[in-house]
């Protein structure tokens, strides 16, 4: 018999090519990487000015996203400078939140494997940013893109001036906590959208495994719920950092 | 570091999580993004000059129709002169030509009495003509018998004048 409840923090690897280790949550991310694409692809195939079908849904979602970016920047020149990279970010992010509540997760369906000596199953989904791995490469992503936009709104010295400052000894100071700041937000993005996404897993499979009927429902909408909440959290704290990095020091 | 592998961290999937995320960006930009925005704007401008549109044509209907209540007015009002003026002209004449026919009417009946009167005074000196010539007449014949015949013309008319004084 094999024992559904093993919880691990780290993805697991379903296959190696090389010594490369494919895990269940990089081959979730291909594949809602490849439906975005695909969904994005099929809407603007035949754009026409008078949207129809799936072409209205996506122009939709985008003119939502549109209008959230131009409230916080209130320019449009900015917002469309900024929004493909908000844009992804929110939508790659409720995919993949989403994909890992599809059934089939939680070593329900995978690869019987050997763990300290008991054979467990490795599900093949897992919420891809149910793994620091990619919520530490998003927020790295989101914390340079900061500094690269900052850089180039206001000139690479004024920029440095916010972190490198030797006017007074208070400046100094503001400066470091400015510096420090910035590593805070690498650590709180990836483990907000990691730890939010990897409870609501583990919540699931435990769940599932004590009473496998109705039980868990309320559950999986609250997950649908929370998977909506940190992609829009995550994609907006992403929004209102760049808008700060544009902006001079104060 | 034992802390990152014990997540679960391995820079080799970190990178793999970039590059992935790196390429769906460039991908949705090139296939989504780029054509869907610039067709919203298409449209945002679209909607927007017919919004203006529709005010200008708002704004010229309101314009021609003050024009034409304007002209309205003026038409009215130069009825109203026009009208005016007429009763005026009429009144006037009318006043004219009764005044020219009280005066017809006057020199009528001036002429008319004029008329009658001197045919009455024709007419009384006729008569007294002949009645004088009658009395005359008669008194010759009267006086035929009477007296004798010298009574003559001139005292019958001496007589007559003294009686109708």
């Amino acid at each position: 018999m094999t024992n559904p409840m093993v919880i691990s923090i780290a993805a697991e690897p379903i296959a190696h090519i090389g010594t490369f280790p494919v895990t269940n949550s990089m081959v979730v991310a291909w594949v809602m990487s490849v439906v975005l694409i695909a969904f994005g692809w099929l809407a603007s195939r035949s754009a026409v000015l008078v949207p129809r079908g799936i072409q209205n849904t996506f122009e939709a979602i985008l003119d939502l996203l549109l209008k959230m970016v131009d409230g916080v920047t209130k320019n449009r020149a900015q917002s469309k400078k900024i929004f493909p990279l908000i844009a992804t970010i929110f939508l790659f992010v409720l995919a993949v939140n989403w994909a890992g509540l599809l059934p089939g997760m939680g070593g329900a369906v995978g690869v019987l494997e050997e763990h300290e000596g008991k054979p467990i199953i490795i599900s093949f989904i897992r919420a891809t940013s149910a793994d620091l791995n990619f919520t530490l490469a998003l927020a790295l992503i989101s914390v340079v893109t900061v500094q690269v936009i900052g850089i180039a709104s206001i000139g690479f010295f004024k920029y440095a001036g916010k972190f490198v400052n030797f006017s007074s000894p208070i400046n100094f100071f503001v400066g470091i906590l400015e510096m420090i700041s910035e590593v805070a937000k690498l650590v709180s993005f990836s483990f907000r959208l990691f730890g939010n996404i990897f409870a609501g897993e583990v919540l699931l499979t435990v769940m599932s495994f004590l009473v496998p009927y109705i039980i868990p429902l309320p559950f999986l909408a609250l997950e649908v719920f929370v998977g909506f909440i940190q992609a829009l959290v995550f994609a907006m704290l992403t929004l209102v950092f760049l808008k700060m990095g544009m902006e001079e020091a104060h | 570091m034992e802390i990152l592998s014990k997540l679960g961290i391995d820079w080799r999937l970190l990178i793999a999580q970039i590059v992935n995320f790196a390429i769906l960006l460039a991908l949705l930009y090139k296939f989504a993004y780029k054509p869907l925005l610039a067709l919203l704007e298409k449209r945002e401008a679209m909607i927007a000059k017919s919004v203006e549109d529709a005010r200008a044509i708002e704004e010229r209907l309101q314009q021609t129709e003050k024009s034409a209540q304007e002209v309205l007015m003026g038409a009215r009002k130069e009825a109203a002169e026009i009208f005016e003026a007429a009763e005026h002209t009429a009144e006037q004449r009318r006043k004219q030509s009764l005044e020219k026919t009280k005066e017809d009417l006057r020199q009528i009946v001036e002429q008319t009495r004029m008329m009658l009167k001197n045919e009455k005074e024709a007419m009384v000196q006729e008569a007294r003509a002949e009645i004088a010539h009658i009395v005359v007449r008669a008194t010759e014949r009267v006086l035929a018998d009477v007296a004798h015949e010298k009574v003559n013309d001139s005292l019958v008319q001496k007589t007559l004048e003294k009686i109708t004084g």
